[in-house]
C-alpha cells in the first residue's frame, strides 16, 4: 500500500493525463491510418501510425455505390432523416410536458413522473419483441416510422427529465407578469418561457441526436432491406465477403463519426451540461 | 425554492379559471402520455402476456403453456453462463469507469491549461457512440494486422498473435476494456461536475494541516463526492446492464457464449432462435430484478436524504 502511494506521489500528473489522452485518441488514430492507406500496407508492414503511401481511395470509394451493396450516402441520409425526427418528435412532446412537471401541482404529478422515469430502469432489448409485433402489424416494419417511434422509448424520458431541470432553472416572474398582464397560460408558455428555455432544448436536442444516430438494436431489429439501412447497420455491410475491408470499413465509421464530433466541438458547452444536470437531478 | 415557485405561479390561474387551471396540466402532459403507452406500458404489459404462451414462429397461432417458458430459462445452462457474464461485466465495468473517471476527473481539474481541449479529447469516446467504438477495437484486437498483437509480435513481447476475441478467457475482458473506453468519459464528466462542489477551503485547510494528499482525498474529497459518486455508479450499472451493441459486433457473444450479455441472450432468443414466448419470459425475469434493484435504490437515496 505504501509503495503504491509513494508511486503515485511520484507520477507527475501530467503523465497521468497524457496516458489517458492517448488511451482515448489511440484508437481514432488507428483508424485513421487504416483509411488513409492502400490495403497492401495495411497487411504487410509491421504496425505502424503514421500512414505511408497516403491515399483518399477509401474514402473516395464511399461517394461511388459499390458491388456488395455499400451505399455511404444513402446510409448517411437515412441516419440523418431518423435522428433528426427523432429530435423533433421528442422535443415537440417532451417540451409541454417537461413544463407542466416544473411549473403545476396536479393530481398524479409524481406517479406520471416516475412513469416517464421507469423507462430507464430496463434495457432496450425487453421492448423490442412487442414494438417489432406492433410495427409489423401496423405495416411500419422496414421504415423510418419504425425507428423514430422505436427511440421514443429512450428519448422521451430523456427529454422530459432534462427539460423539466431546465425549466425549474429558470425563475417563473416573467410568466406571472405576463398572465399577469393577460396572458393565457399557453401564450405565457410559448411567449415567455420558451425563448428563455432555448439553452435547454440545445443542449437537450444534441445529447439526443448523439444517442439516436449511434442506436443499433432497434435499427437492427426493424430494418431488413439494404436501402433502408442507418449507418450504424451500414458498417456491417464490410463484413459480407470473407475479409473484411478494413480500409472501407474505417473510412465509414470515420464518416459515421464526423458530424456527431462536430455537433459535440462546436456545442460542448451545451452538451455537457445536459450531461451533468440531467444525471445529477435524480 | 421550486415548490414556492411552482406555488406561486399555480396561485395565479387557480384564482383566474379553477377549473381551467386544473385541466392544463394534463393537456401539456397528455401527447407525451399517449406515447409513453404505445412505446413503454403496452409492450411492457404485452411481454408479461406472452411469456405464458407458447409461440411458434411458422404460426401465428399462440396456445397458453403457463409457466413453460420460464421453466425453460431456468432449465437453460447458457442462461447461468449468461447471467453470470453479465454480472461481471456490469461490475467490472462500472467499477474501472468509476477508477478512471476519478482519476481524470481530478487531472483535468488540477489542469492549469488546455483545461478544455484536454476534456474534449477524453470526451471523444463517449461522443461516437457505441457502435464506433466496436469496430475500431475490433480492428485494434485483429490477430494478424491489429496493432495490440501486431505491436507486441513486432517487439518480441509475444511469439504469435493472441487471439483476443476468440479466446476462452479473453474475449469478456477484451470486450470489458472496450466498454470501458466508451462509458469511463461519463463518469469523469459527472465526478468534474462534483468536484466544483467540494469545499475548496477544506482541502486547504488539509494541506495547510500537511496531509497528504492521499488522506486529503480519501478523508475530504470522497466524502464530499459521495452523493455524486453513487449516482454515477448507479447510472453506469444500469447502462453497462443494458448493453447490446459490444458483444453483438465484436464477438456475437462467442465463443461458447463466453462474451454473451443478457440483452444478447434475449435478442437470439426472440430474433434467432424466433421464440418470442421464450423471450418475452427472460424479458419479465430481468425486469423484476431491476424493479427490486430500483426499490433498494431509492430505499438507499431516501435514507441518504433523510440522514442529511
Amino acid at each position: 500500500m505504501r509503495a503504491a502511494r509513494e508511486a503515485l506521489r511520484r507520477t507527475p500528473r501530467s503523465a497521468v493525463l497524457l496516458g489517458l489522452v492517448a488511451f482515448s485518441l489511440l484508437p481514432f488514430a488507428w483508424m485513421l491510418t487504416a483509411s488513409l492507406e492502400p490495403p497492401q500496407a495495411l497487411y504487410t508492414a509491421a504496425p505502424h501510425l503514421v500512414p505511408r503511401p497516403v491515399t483518399l481511395a477509401n474514402y473516395a470509394s464511399l461517394l461511388s455505390p459499390r458491388e456488395q451493396g455499400v451505399y455511404f450516402p444513402r446510409y448517411f441520409l437515412n441516419s440523418v432523416v431518423v435522428a433528426f425526427s427523432t429530435v423533433a418528435l421528442a422535443l415537440l412532446v417532451a417540451t409541454p410536458a417537461a413544463y407542466a412537471f416544473s411549473r403545476f401541482t396536479f393530481r398524479g404529478k409524481g406517479m406520471l413522473m416516475y412513469g416517464f422515469l421507469a423507462q430507464n430502469l430496463f434495457p432496450g432489448v425487453n421492448f423490442l419483441v412487442p414494438l417489432f409485433i406492433l410495427m409489423t402489424v401496423l405495416g411500419l416494419r422496414d421504415t423510418y416510422g419504425a425507428l423514430i417511434i422505436g427511440y421514443l422509448t429512450f428519448s422521451l424520458p430523456l427529454n422530459i427529465w432534462l427539460l423539466r431541470g431546465f425549466f425549474d432553472g429558470i425563475p417563473p416572474e416573467m410568466e406571472v407578469a405576463a398572465r399577469l398582464d393577460g396572458a393565457g397560460v399557453v401564450r405565457a408558455f410559448v411567449e415567455v418561457a420558451l425563448p428563455a428555455a432555448v439553452p435547454g432544448l440545445v443542449a437537450t436536442a444534441i445529447y439526443t441526436f448523439i444517442l439516436a444516430w449511434d442506436e443499433y438494436l432497434y435499427a437492427l431489429t426493424m430494418i431488413s432491406s439494404a436501402d433502408m439501412r442507418t449507418l450504424p447497420l451500414g458498417l456491417f455491410a464490410y463484413f459480407s465477403e470473407g475479409v473484411p475491408d478494413w480500409g472501407g470499413l474505417t473510412a465509414t465509421a470515420i464518416g459515421m463519426s464526423i458530424p456527431v464530433v462536430i455537433v459535440f466541438l462546436v456545442l460542448q458547452r451545451y452538451f455537457v451540461s445536459a450531461l451533468t444536470k440531467g444525471a445529477l437531478k435524480y | 425554492m421550486g415548490a414556492v415557485r411552482t406555488a406561486a405561479y399555480d396561485g395565479i390561474h387557480a384564482r383566474r379559471a379553477p377549473l381551467l387551471s386544473r385541466v392544463v396540466p394534463y393537456v401539456f402532459v397528455c401527447p407525451a402520455l399517449a406515447l409513453l403507452l404505445v412505446v413503454t406500458a403496452y409492450p411492457f404489459a404485452y411481454s408479461v402476456y406472452l411469456s405464458f404462451f407458447r409461440t411458434p414462429s411458422e404460426s401465428m397461432r399462440w396456445t397458453f403453456t403457463g409457466l413453460a417458458n420460464y421453466r425453460a430459462v431456468f432449465a437453460d445452462p447458457v442462461f447461468y453462463r449468461v447471467v453470470n457474464n453479465t454480472v461481471v461485466w456490469t461490475a467490472a465495468s462500472t467499477l474501472a469507469d468509476l477508477v478512471l473517471g476519478m482519476i481524470a476527473a481530478l487531472a483535468v481539474n488540477n489542469l492549469r491549461v488546455c483545461r478544455g481541449p484536454v476534456r474534449a479529447a477524453l470526451l471523444l469516446p463517449y461522443v461516437v457512440g457505441y457502435v464506433v467504438a466496436s469496430y475500431a477495437w475490433l480492428w485494434l484486437y485483429q490477430g494478424d494486422y491489429g496493432l495490440i498483437d501486431g505491436t507486441l509480435t513486432a517487439w518480441h513481447v509475444i511469439a504469435a498473435p493472441i487471439p483476443f476475441l476468440s479466446s476462452l478467457a479473453l474475449a469478456l475482458p477484451a470486450l470489458i476494456l472496450t466498454n470501458v473506453w466508451k462509458t469511463f468519459p461519463f463518469a469523469m464528466l459527472m465526478l468534474l461536475a462534483g468536484l466544483q462542489t467540494v469545499p475548496e477551503q477544506l482541502v486547504m485547510a488539509a494541506r495547510l494541516d500537511r496531509a497528504s494528499s492521499w488522506r486529503t482525498f480519501w478523508e475530504i474529497t470522497v466524502p464530499a463526492l459521495w452523493p455524486v459518486l453513487v449516482v454515477t455508479a448507479m447510472l453506469l450499472a444500469l447502462q453497462n446492464f443494458h448493453s447490446f451493441t459490444i458483444p453483438w459486433i465484436m464477438t456475437g457473444g462467442g465463443p461458447l457464449h463466453r462474451s454473451e450479455i443478457i440483452a444478447n441472450y434475449i435478442y437470439n432468443q426472440a430474433f434467432t432462435q424466433l421464440d418470442f414466448g421464450l423471450a418475452a419470459a427472460t424479458s419479465c425475469i430481468i425486469s423484476a430484478l431491476l424493479l427490486a434493484f430500483a426499490v433498494v435504490y431509492v430505499r438507499v437515496l431516501g435514507r441518504g436524504a433523510s440522514a442529511r
